[in-house]
């Protein structure tokens, strides 16, 4: 029996990240997109792992296309939703919605998008997107989609305790709140961290309003990621990108299918998936004898643990004395406790 | 379909092959102020931090799945089992003739055990949450504060002298490092009611993993799986009485009433703070 085997798990969403490339500059953007990024993938590639990555993974229910700025892939967008809806499967689209300036712009540029297949779309704003992009943006972005019929809406708001703009200016504003009261359009505080280096007391009090208890990693295993070097990642998480063993290779030289299972060597993927990040960070700063730092999000404590090589040679070093503790609480949660 | 070269996984960065694309290739990104600095390249194969097979682990691990699954099947269907072996996990193995090493911590002997109490059975079958918490908090099976795991509050002494603000942050530090034992436990959570609703009537996938509280009952506050195992979800207000409202208090009056680490005079001050820090914590924002 393969480690894969024993988990079992089916991948249930295919992310795809076209291009970094945005049309706005977030102080706080996880991949640190700029109108200046110049890769934007092909379409045609984004039709092939489609294609592949639903072969592959029948139980795949939903492709998210996101970045940067997936809208970037302009008249190509309809193209690759298209695709997607060939083969019955969900759609979902995560935009600073740029393109939203007007109602009747929002319509023009939604309706190709709906014909195509788009089934959901996520619009994110805050602070800091709202620097570039307008919250009226979003507001007409989301009635266009209401009006299309696209189900379900998100909007996404940053949220530090700080914030200016808040999610309940999304609950009251008139025109959303009837839609948020049918459960068409769902407000979602976006956990954020900070990927500045300049991070101040206000920052800091955002960290403790977004502290998290430690959780295992689900992102893991579940989402076949893309990123628009043709590099699959292990996951979609805030800090994939700067760490080496959540990246599992080109599409260049290898299939999804293979670069998917053969993540299932590692077992620090198990133990992240098992117990998560922080549990893993507190039990080597433990080992180390340092106090632990607190970080806004899992994410965070993930990176944390590969920027350091004392931290990775003790991973490896207890490894095997732990794993025994990771099967049992793998198992144990799994099971009913009826008494 | 691609022709697939066999997948080596490394263990160790080597050679950077022609066609990884390098961090110096990615014009245009503002990696100026990056806390984390660039993006790691982008390489042909993975590289796994703890490879199965040149740890040589990959007997092992199937040999512990095996057992721990055997374990498990006796555990929670025997309560003395159960007692016997959150007593001493290393005796109990050695007794099946298991012969490999197991670490559990206090909280997950704590589920074995509250699994064989009958006073909690009872509770549970009675469906007295009230009762239920009690027990487990009078018993320590659960992590809710009490005096004996606030020994990090006087680390706040490290802080005494400067603005009362940053006394404030640098305490809820500390407090965090204590309330992040106890589990965030529902995800009927009030600031997330709409997202409830409106998981009824369309459907999404993916984004409660992304956004919506962390249901933390299976791993920070294991024990509590005994009752929503049993009964289901435990409400709102009893989680916001027992896990905001208790805690409040409690904090409050061990720091301002008894160490004097905060003054009197920003009792109130502080008061709304945490509760703040604990609503957004446990996802229980009213």
């Amino acid at each position: 029996m393969e480690l894969k085997d024993y988990i079992n798990v089916k991948p249930r969403i295919l992310t795809i990240i076209p291009t970094h490339k945005c049309t706005a500059a977030c102080d706080e953007c996880c991949f640190r997109c700029t109108p200046q990024v110049e890769t934007i993938m092909d379409y045609h590639k984004i039709e092939r792992y489609i294609d592949e990555a639903i072969d592959s993974f029948p139980n795949i229910e939903i492709v998210v296309f996101t970045g940067g700025e997936p809208f970037l892939l302009d008249d190509k967008l309809p193209l690759v939703i298209k695709r997607v809806a060939s083969h019955k499967r969900l759609t979902r689209v995560v935009t600073n919605g740029y393109w939203a300036s007007s109602y009747e712009n929002a319509i023009k540029k939604l309706t190709p998008l709906k014909e195509a297949g788009l089934t959901e779309i996520n619009f994110s704003t805050g602070d800091n997107h709202q620097k570039f992009i307008s919250i009226d943006n979003i507001v007409y972005g989301t009635k266009a989609a209401y009006n299309l019929g696209v189900r379900p809406i998100c909007i996404s708001v940053e949220s530090p305790p700080t914030a200016q703009f808040k999610t309940s200016d999304i609950y009251n504003d008139s025109i959303l709140s009837p839609m948020i009261e049918e459960g068409t359009l769902l407000v979602l505080n976006a956990a954020w961290m900070t990927f500045k280096t300049n991070l101040d007391n206000n920052n800091l009090s955002f960290s403790l309003e977004n502290l998290r208890p430690h959780t295992p990693c689900h992102n893991l295993y579940e989402n076949i990621v893309i990123n628009p070097y043709s590099q699959m990642l292990a996951c979609c998480g805030l800090t994939v990108e700067y760490n080496e063993y959540l990246k599992l290779g080109s599409l260049a030289d290898y299939s999804i299918a293979n670069l998917y299972y053969q993540q299932y060597e590692d077992l620090f993927k198990f133990w992240l998936y098992v117990d998560g990040p922080e549990y893993i960070y507190e039990k080597i700063m433990s080992i180390r004898g340092i106090k632990k730092d607190f970080f806004p999000h899992e994410c965070a404590y993930c990176v944390e643990l590969v920027r350091n090589q004392e931290n990775i040679s003790i991973l490896k070093r207890i490894m095997k004395q732990e794993l025994s503790g990771i099967i049992y609480r793998y198992e144990i949660r799994k099971k009913k406790l009826i008494v | 379909m691609k022709q697939m070269k066999p997948i080596v996984t490394k263990t160790v960065c080597g050679v950077v092959a022609s066609n990884i694309l390098l961090v110096s290739c990615m014009q245009g990104y503002n990696f100026d102020d990056s806390l984390y600095g660039t993006f790691t390249d982008n390489p042909t194969t993975h590289t796994a931090m703890v490879s199965i097979s040149e740890s040589n682990l990959s007997e092992e691990l199937i040999h512990q799945i095996n057992s721990i699954n055997a374990i498990i099947g006796k555990i929670i269907t025997d309560k003395e089992e159960a007692k016997n072996f959150a007593t001493d996990p290393q005796a109990y193995l050695a007794s099946q003739e298991m012969n490999f090493q197991i670490m559990l911590s206090e909280q997950e002997k704590a589920v074995l055990i509250a699994l064989s109490d009958n006073d909690i059975a009872n509770a549970v079958r009675n469906n007295d949450i009230a009762l239920f918490l009690k027990i487990c908090k009078e018993k320590g099976y659960i992590n809710a504060l009490n005096e004996s795991r606030l020994p990090n509050l006087y680390n706040t002494t490290n802080y005494m002298g400067e603005e009362i603000q940053e006394q404030f942050i640098a305490f809820f530090i500390v407090v965090a490092a204590v309330i992040a034992v106890v589990g965030a436990l529902t995800v009927t959570a009030t600031s997330t009611a709409t997202i409830a609703v409106a998981a009824v009537k369309v459907k999404t996938i993916g984004l409660e993993e992304q956004f919506l509280p962390k249901n933390c009952i299976n791993t920070i506050e294991p024990v509590l799986k005994i009752w929503t195992d049993n009964n289901g979800l435990i409400a709102d207000t009893v989680l916001y009485d027992e896990f905001i409202e208790y805690q409040t208090n409690e904090i409050v009056d061990i720091i301002v009433e008894k160490e004097n680490i905060v003054p009197d005079t920003k009792k109130e001050q502080m008061r709304h703070f945490l509760k703040l820090q604990l609503e957004g914590y446990y996802g229980l924002r009213k």
